[in-house]
């Protein structure tokens, strides 16, 4: 059985590697391969900060909210082992901010030590008047997109570098199985206008004093429009910009300002903090994740696609529990396919 | 008497905070510090710098409490504008955690420091020895940044730093009016104080940059503090040694410790080893004292005996030296004016 993964970003390969775990030993036959036209470094997943938080409400999203916990949970229980320094994971505290009370987020009990900020922490933020202090999960790109593709290595799954242009050209190759993690530019292979880029620009800083995230909400412009401060394990990532629609992917002077001066405002620490790289990327925006199949038929033969995008400015947060989904709808094709195979003859 | 001269003899944490502070109470004062060592070569450069007291028995606790408060306040507004980079302070967030619950559940600090509040239970799955746990925000120092930092301010007050190993204090009666004695555990030959006694730690300085929170065990032995660049891990409390040679086999077990708080250590690199003598006392020595010799008086305001506690403290004592001094100065002009009529 033949499966091609389209997209080497965290969903593309957490995917991959969470299919091939489950059935490799189940089905000898598994052959896998991993298309794309970026890998890390040029990923969109290898511009994020890497912090494990949701969107500060989940519109009752369900899905989405365990999918995060099985996230959450999944990497915690990593955190001990000694392959977690290589993966780019560990715990980071900080403060969410917000200049009116906001009800306590979904996930409020995934973290730990949530709780409210003090007065006293309040004074360190000039201009908001209430937040939230609590204890989640830093996962580095940088160092996991690569973990990531050495565990695929080794289970003997193949790489291309390639842009796919179709599903047809895959299925007419003879893949059994195609796995859309194309994040932002899955509308090349299937129109969505559902999807659209969310524009994100940051600023890579030298700040090793810094060691807490600070992230600031204007519940009036939306998410990730508001300046936030993410320390990693080598640099610190300013950011704040979210523009929907936006495809430009190069740097914007305006933009750099703007996230600049705002992040010195809101962390005064910051002023002799050495600029060390500036990026852009798009976040697959979309109101829910498109996590599902799509049944189909290639010529004569039975075609099957996973869809696993969508994943907006939380891709890290909640992308170990869509792997694990996406995983479960492999099993039900697998489980579809011996119902309906022939009995095999017995010699 | 113009321009009073005082010096403060003492390079560490204490000596360059008592020295600024007296720089900033009395500008009138020319105030000169005097070292056999400058940083990066004082005890307080061992040190993690951790703003978490250590609770002295002879000292009323509301008094360490005040000098807590003052030396928290006073590096929380540093570490809130354009130099916390440049002075090393920098606020950290963390843990400390128990074998066993302690009898006293609220330490006499925990509404100085930041969000202070019992573990959760999930919080203490990551620590399956313990048992109990608080978790809190407070403030580090890192030396030498520190340090440097205030000789930076100190010089721009104008006051004057020399290298000079004192062997008696009376050797600075003829040079100058006032002496403040910030020499920490040099005080114990300095000026024969036995019941000034070495505390001795050796600490691990390693690179860990992804270790963003504190760790301690409440027992004071086993700790692990990032810094701007070196997690501190620690440690050692060897009641009246006097070696500063590291210790190898120390080393490994300090080490050990760490990693099963912490078992992400194990890939820490570039481990460098020190040791640094606290300076300990059953109470910070903090008074004047007025030595003279054949009529002549030397007036000396004592602040040393910080042990463990040096850097939580070290502003408030300053702060109450440097008030000390002022009474000795008023003192001296008071006599001196009687000496006219």
């Amino acid at each position: 059985m033949r499966v091609a993964v389209i997209g080497a970003g965290v969903i593309g390969l957490s995917t991959a590697l969470c299919i091939h775990e489950q059935y490799h030993s189940l089905v000898p036959s598994l052959d896998m391969e991993v298309y794309a036209d970026r890998y890390t470094p040029h990923t969109t997943s290898d511009g994020a900060a890497g912090l494990w938080q949701p969107y500060v409400s989940d519109h009752g999203n369900l899905r989405e909210t365990i999918w995060n916990k099985e996230t959450f949970d999944y990497l915690l229980g990593h955190l001990g082992s000694p392959a977690a320094k290589e993966m780019g994971l560990f715990l980071i505290s900080g403060y969410n901010l917000f200049t009116q009370p906001v009800p306590d987020p979904s996930w409020k009990n995934i973290v730990l030590g949530f709780r409210n900020l003090t007065p006293k922490e309040l004074e360190l933020f000039p201009g908001y008047s209430y937040g939230w202090f609590n204890t989640a999960l830093m996962l580095e790109c940088r160092s996991y997109l690569p973990w990531l593709t050495n565990r695929l290595t080794q289970r003997g799954v193949k790489f291309f570098h390639k842009k796919v242009e179709s599903f047809q050209e895959m299925f007419a190759q003879g893949v059994d199985v195609v796995i859309n993690c194309t994040g932002v530019r899955a509308g090349e292979l299937q129109p969505d206008p559902e999807l659209q880029p969310g524009r994100g620009q940051v600023i890579k800083v030298l700040a090793p004093w810094v060691k807490h995230f600070i992230i600031t909400h204007d519940i009036k412009s939306g998410i990730y429009k508001s300046p936030y401060i993410i320390p990693g394990s080598e640099f610190t990532v300013l950011g704040g910009i979210y523009q929907r629609g936006n495809w430009n992917e190069e740097n914007s002077a305006q933009d750099h300002k703007t996230i600049w001066e705002n992040c010195c405002r809101l962390l005064p620490a910051l002023q002799k903090a050495k600029i060390v790289e500036e990026w852009s990327g798009l976040r697959p925006a979309r109101p829910c994740v498109r996590l599902e199949r799509e049944s189909g038929r290639h010529g004569h033969r039975h075609a099957e696609v996973i869809h696993n995008y969508g994943h907006g400015g939380f891709g890290i947060t909640i992308h170990w529990g869509c792997a694990m989904a996406a995983a479960r709808l492999f099993g039900s094709i697998l489980e579809e396919q011996q119902l309906g195979s022939p009995p095999q003859p017995r010699l | 008497m113009a321009a009073p001269k005082v010096a403060v003899v003492g390079a560490g944490v204490i000596g360059l905070s008592t020295a600024l502070c007296i720089a900033e109470t009395c500008p009138s004062c020319s105030v000169t510090v005097l070292s056999d060592q400058f940083s990066p070569n004082t005890t307080s450069d061992v040190a993690a710098g951790m703003l978490i007291p250590h609770t002295y028995p002879g000292t009323p606790i509301h008094v360490q409490k005040q000098w807590f408060k003052e030396t928290f306040t006073y590096l929380f507004a540093i570490s809130n504008s354009g130099e916390a980079s440049e002075a090393g302070i920098h606020l950290v967030s963390g843990w400390q955690v128990f074998k066993n619950t302690p009898k006293e559940e609220l330490p006499f600090w925990s509404d100085i420091v930041l969000g202070f509040r019992p573990m959760s239970k999930a919080e203490l799955q990551k620590f399956p020895q313990h048992q109990f746990g608080q978790a809190f925000t407070t403030l580090k120092c890192d030396c030498p940044p520190y340090l440097l930092w205030l000789e930076k301010r100190l010089k721009a007050t104008g006051v004057q730093m020399h290298t000079r190993k004192v062997a008696d204090l009376w050797e600075l009666h003829s040079e100058y009016n006032v002496v403040v004695n910030c020499t920490g555990i040099g005080a114990h030959q300095l000026v024969g104080d036995e019941k000034l006694f070495p505390i001795r730690g050796q600490v691990l300085k390693v690179h860990a940059p992804w270790v963003k929170n504190f760790i301690r065990d409440g027992d004071g032995l086993t700790y692990i503090y990032p810094g701007i660049h070196r997690i501190t891990l620690g440690g050692t409390r060897e009641k009246e040694s006097w070696s500063l040679s590291p210790d190898p086999g120390t080393t490994k077990d300090i080490f050990d410790r760490c990693c099963s708080l912490e078992p992400s250590l194990r890939g820490a690199q570039d481990i460098e080893v020190k040791v640094g003598l606290r300076p300990s006392r059953w109470c910070v020595r903090l008074q004047r004292e007025v030595l003279s010799q054949g009529g002549v008086k030397l007036p000396v305001v004592h602040n040393y005996g910080h042990g463990s506690g040096g850097f939580s403290v070290h502003r408030g004592t300053a702060k109450e030296a440097a008030r000390l001094v002022g009474e000795c100065i008023a003192a001296l002009q008071g006599s001196s004016s009687r000496a006219k009529l």
